[in-house]
């Protein structure tokens, strides 16, 4: 029984806590923290701050960071060429994204778990054809099929959900097809089929499960992909209609003052890339994580 | 109602597709079990002895319905068994997996696994277990007794459990549906050798107990003689020899079987 409790230890990994090792977990905690940060910001933000995109005076326009405006309150992030509050349009637009990235995981990741998880378990044709659609859309760049999507129709939330979903279930495809693969060869799955286990309750109980973490994982990267994309796309004047506030827009609002008035630009850009570097971040961490799981 | 005549399986090929090279084309196919006939009579146990990649798993994955055999017949107390959907026919027939961790979902308990089975097919789940989940776990337990594992085994995960008792519990859910015949790939060469022999035991004990075939698959000769009736020998995916055990451990025929026959004995007298 010796033997077998050594072989136990060996298997075990055992959490040795050196002070070097508390440094970096809580250097690692700290873009979920901000990620979280954006999260709280975007949803409870918005209750706390007045801002309307049509509202802005004019006499307070260009107004540098930390400015004091006609009616007497601080603009601490300054304000834009027409008089608005940029601190309220960093806000807004934080909820804009984090909105965007939520609906745009929530479908592309339904659609693409589904399909990929079909494909890779039943094979065959299904798999073949799935496959081939995959490739092809591959072969699109991504932004480039947004633009034309969101070009085509009116500008609406709708349209920009649906076009940055358009290429992003892909990942969740490729991902889940690849584990509903290997999945299918394992014995338990293989004991269901025998004992006459339905395939939906298959796909449900013995494959899904080990599908979600992974999953997990790549759902904040494609969420910052998708915050990103949507950024670009407001920046371009085909994102959301211009009564909306977005990060995107108010960057594009700025490009003409960069020399004279660069908060315009530079404080929404900073918000958008702290936001996808602190989710990338976060990602990287839970990616890992499930592969020493697995 | 059909006569009892047991598991007969004739004239079966089973031929895997080549791997894809591109698209759509393919690499010639591989065949892996040419033309076998075998029978397992009613309370019959039939060991399927070859070196490894002889088709003797294919036979079983075949008969379950795993693989779809290209030619030949499967045909259960006369019930054919070629359609993937013959749930009903195919609930005469278990099958024990060689390695006892992965045949149970690292994350369903071992009731959870069990359960399943009756859900599957509620027609032959015991009284009251669909609604009532007190009368669940008094079945769930009653199982595990029955293959020597305490009540207690029925909230744990496999993570929490010996590939013995892993192995037991895969017994259990394999009976939950009172099949008539049991398929074991491979059932005990996963294990210690110490359990192997207990775990063998219980197998022979269940088939006693519930007057079940067994087509007992292993490249293990000495576990064979323990427990087969009739011995099949697999090589390159045919059928070589089938012979009752003591004829063929006595006089075997065929070249090939003497060969393993030969190496079993230098394995016993080195250990």
């Amino acid at each position: 029984m010796t033997a077998m409790g050594l072989v136990h230890d060996a298997t075990v990994p055992v959490p040795v806590r050196t002070g070097r090792s508390r440094v970096r977990r809580v250097v690692g905690a700290i873009p979920i923290g901000i990620f979280g940060l954006y999260v709280v910001a975007a949803v409870l933000g918005p209750l706390f701050v007045d801002y309307s995109p049509v509202g802005g005076d004019l006499a307070d326009r260009l107004l540098a960071p930390g400015s004091v405006t006609s009616d007497g309150g601080t603009a601490v992030f300054g304000t834009d060429a027409l008089g608005r509050d940029l601190f309220g349009q960093v806000l807004y637009g934080a909820r804009t994204s984090v909105l965007i990235g939520t609906l745009v995981v929530l479908f592309s990741g339904l659609v693409g778990i589904t399909v990929g998880t079909v494909a890779g378990y039943r094979g065959g044709t299904t798999d073949l054809l799935a496959s081939r659609v995959i490739d092809v859309l591959l072969a699109f760049p991504g932004i480039l099929l947004a633009i034309v999507i969101a070009g085509v129709f009116d500008r609406s939330l709708a349209i920009v959900v649906i076009a940055l979903s358009v290429t992003n279930w892909i990942g969740f495809a490729r991902l889940s097809r690849s584990m509903a693969m290997t999945l299918r060869e394992r014995d338990w799955v293989k004991s269901a089929t025998v004992m006459g286990v339905r395939r939906g309750r298959i796909i449900a109980r013995h494959i899904l499960p080990f599908i979600a973490g992974p999953t997990l994982a790549l759902a904040t990267i494609e969420f910052a992909g998708a915050i990103l994309a949507e950024a670009a796309l407001s920046f371009l004047g085909l994102g959301l209609p211009s009564a909306s506030v977005s990060w995107g827009q108010t960057i594009a609002s700025g490009k003409e003052y960069l020399a004279s008035a660069w908060w315009i630009a530079a404080i929404p850009g900073t918000a958008l890339a702290v936001l996808v570097i602190c989710v990338g971040f976060t990602g990287d961490r839970l990616t890992r994580h499930f592969g020493r799981q697995q | 109602m059909t006569a009892a005549t047991g598991l007969r399986v004739a004239d079966l090929t089973v031929t895997y597709p080549g791997p894809r090279t591109s698209g759509f084309r393919r690499q010639s196919s591989i065949t892996a079990v040419r033309g076998v006939s075998l029978d397992v009579a009613p309370e019959e146990t039939v060991a399927l002895v070859g070196e490894s990649g002889s088709g003797k798993s294919t036979i079983a994955r075949a008969i379950v319905g795993l693989v779809a055999p290209s030619g030949g017949a499967v045909e259960f107390d006369g019930a054919p068994l070629s359609n993937r959907r013959d749930r009903l026919a195919r609930r005469n027939i278990a099958m024990i997996f060689q390695d006892p961790r992965s045949a149970l979902n690292p994350r369903m308990s071992a009731e959870a696994s069990i359960v399943e089975a009756w859900r599957a097919h509620p027609e032959a789940a015991p009284e009251g277990v669909r609604r009532d989940p007190r009368r669940r776990r008094e079945a769930v337990v009653d199982l595990l007794a029955q293959v020597g594992l305490d009540p207690d085994v029925a909230g744990k995960r496999p993570t929490a459990l010996s590939g013995g008792q892993c192995q037991r519990v895969s017994i259990a859910r394999a009976l939950a549906l009172r099949p008539r015949l049991l398929i074991c790939d491979e059932a005990v060469s996963a294990l210690d050798v110490s359990v192997q022999a207990q775990v063998l035991q219980l197998l022979v004990r269940v088939r006693e107990a519930r007057s079940l075939s067994m087509l007992f698959i292993t490249h293990d000769l000495g576990v064979v003689r323990q427990v087969a009736d009739r011995v099949a020998v697999m090589r390159r995916g045919e059928l070589v020899e089938n012979a009752d055990a003591q004829t063929l451990f006595s006089a075997p025929r065929h070249d090939y079987t003497k060969e393993l026959l030969a190496a079993a004995v230098d394995l016993d007298v080195s250990g």
